[in-house]
């Protein structure tokens, strides 16, 4: 009896205290997101004025969402995709920015969980402007070490191009 | 190591002594060899260091705190699961406040944050001091074994950071002639790294109780 009441209590008083924490930190965190992933938008697309939301695609896995960007006058930049490709220490995010003809204008991560130093090696620029100018990417070099990594980041800009062509195809149809 | 600390707590040891403990004589990396995994991960870079070890003092301090403010009433059969309840809770306060507030230091140390749970260092200090000191000096064998813990990452990643990757503290050193060894940057080479550093250490400690003598 002593025993559950002891735990209970210990647990009790830890978990108001995460309450706490968390009300604090919860809407500092979202906003730190929301600002992440503008900073990450207009890196990609330096005169974005607009962002318009792009149908979701059921049977691509690893989308998660995409945006026409357009400029200034409503002129169309390019897409900007989020894709969630499973790497070495979980599910990153991942953004990709194309142009209107689907090729990669640059890749950057949101969010990424893999291992300090070696993981994480894909976040170098090194990496990164490999993918620059694709759109199939057969021929990027995976980092030695980090195959799982690489090829998470691969995966995902794949299925990336897969929905950018996806959408340029309906809207030809249209 | 735990009847003696047990004596020295009967006794009464200064609190700047518990202090120096943590930091050199028993440095739970250099000397106790405790916590090796987050320590090989996170001293590629200065940076990482730091605040991996700052996280880990700020865990220590105050589960330290913790378990000896219930030390007296948690029964023995329940001890380690109280312990480990305390401690998830402030590393994952730790890890909402740098989420919050440092994003940039939680974004490169990842996974190792949540993962200061456990950090063999943590429960050992809780079932070695904590479980049986008074708040106060438990409160400062945690900030002692804390940043004895920062300094032993602090010296592998100034030997690797440099040597594996170029940098320091994130700054480029040398010019683009400068090959960088990235065995450096692998757990091998901070095996390597910590076997010199551990073995001067003790080089220094046996020179000083000679002389001392």
């Amino acid at each position: 009896m002593r025993l559950a009441l002891v735990l209970g209590g210990i647990a009790l008083v830890i978990s108001a205290l995460l309450a706490l924490v968390n009300s604090v930190t919860a809407p500092i965190i979202a906003e730190n997101e929301v600002a992440a992933r503008r900073e990450l938008f207009s890196a990609l697309f330096p005169q974005a004025q607009d962002f318009v939301e792009l149908p979701e695609d059921p049977t691509n896995a690893l989308l998660r969402e995409g945006y026409r960007v357009a400029g200034e006058g409503g002129e169309p930049l390019g897409f900007a995709v989020i894709v969630v490709p499973r790497g070495y220490g979980g599910t990153m995010e991942l953004a990709v920015g194309f142009d209107l003809e689907a090729r990669v204008l640059g890749i950057d991560f949101l969010s990424m969980a893999e291992t300090p130093g070696i993981g994480t090696q894909i976040e170098e620029e090194s990496y990164r402007a490999q993918y620059v100018g694709l759109d199939r990417f057969d021929t990027v070099q995976a980092i030695s070490g980090a195959t799982v990594s690489s090829t998470a980041v691969r995966e995902g800009a794949q299925a990336a191009a897969e929905a950018v062509q996806t959408w340029l195809a309906d809207e030809s149809a249209a | 190591m735990d009847h003696q600390e047990r004596l020295e707590g009967r006794q009464g040891p200064g609190l700047l002594q518990v202090l120096t403990n943590g930091v050199l004589f028993e440095n739970p990396v250099l000397i106790q060899l405790l916590g090796m995994c987050p320590t090989l991960a996170t001293s590629t870079g200065l940076k990482n260091a730091i605040g991996m070890g700052l996280s880990a003092t700020a865990v220590l301090v105050c589960s330290n705190l913790a378990i000896a403010l219930v030390r007296k009433i948690v029964p023995d059969q329940v001890r380690i699961a109280a312990f480990i309840v305390i401690i998830a809770g402030f590393v994952t306060a730790v890890d909402l406040l740098l989420q919050a507030f440092l994003i940039e230091l939680s974004r490169s140390l990842g996974l190792f944050i949540p993962l200061i749970v456990v950090n063999c260092i943590i429960l050992a200090r809780a079932e070695a001091y904590a479980s049986k000191n008074a708040v106060l000096p438990s409160a400062v064998d945690g900030l002692g074994m804390g940043l004895g813990f920062t300094l032993a990452l602090v010296l592998l990643a100034v030997v690797r950071e440099p040597l594996g990757s170029g940098m320091l503290f994130g700054v480029r050193l040398f010019g683009d002639a400068f090959k960088p060894a990235a065995f450096m940057t692998s757990s091998a080479g901070g095996f390597l790294v910590l076997g010199c550093i551990m073995a001067l250490v003790q080089h220094i400690m046996h020179r000083a109780k000679r002389e001392g003598a």
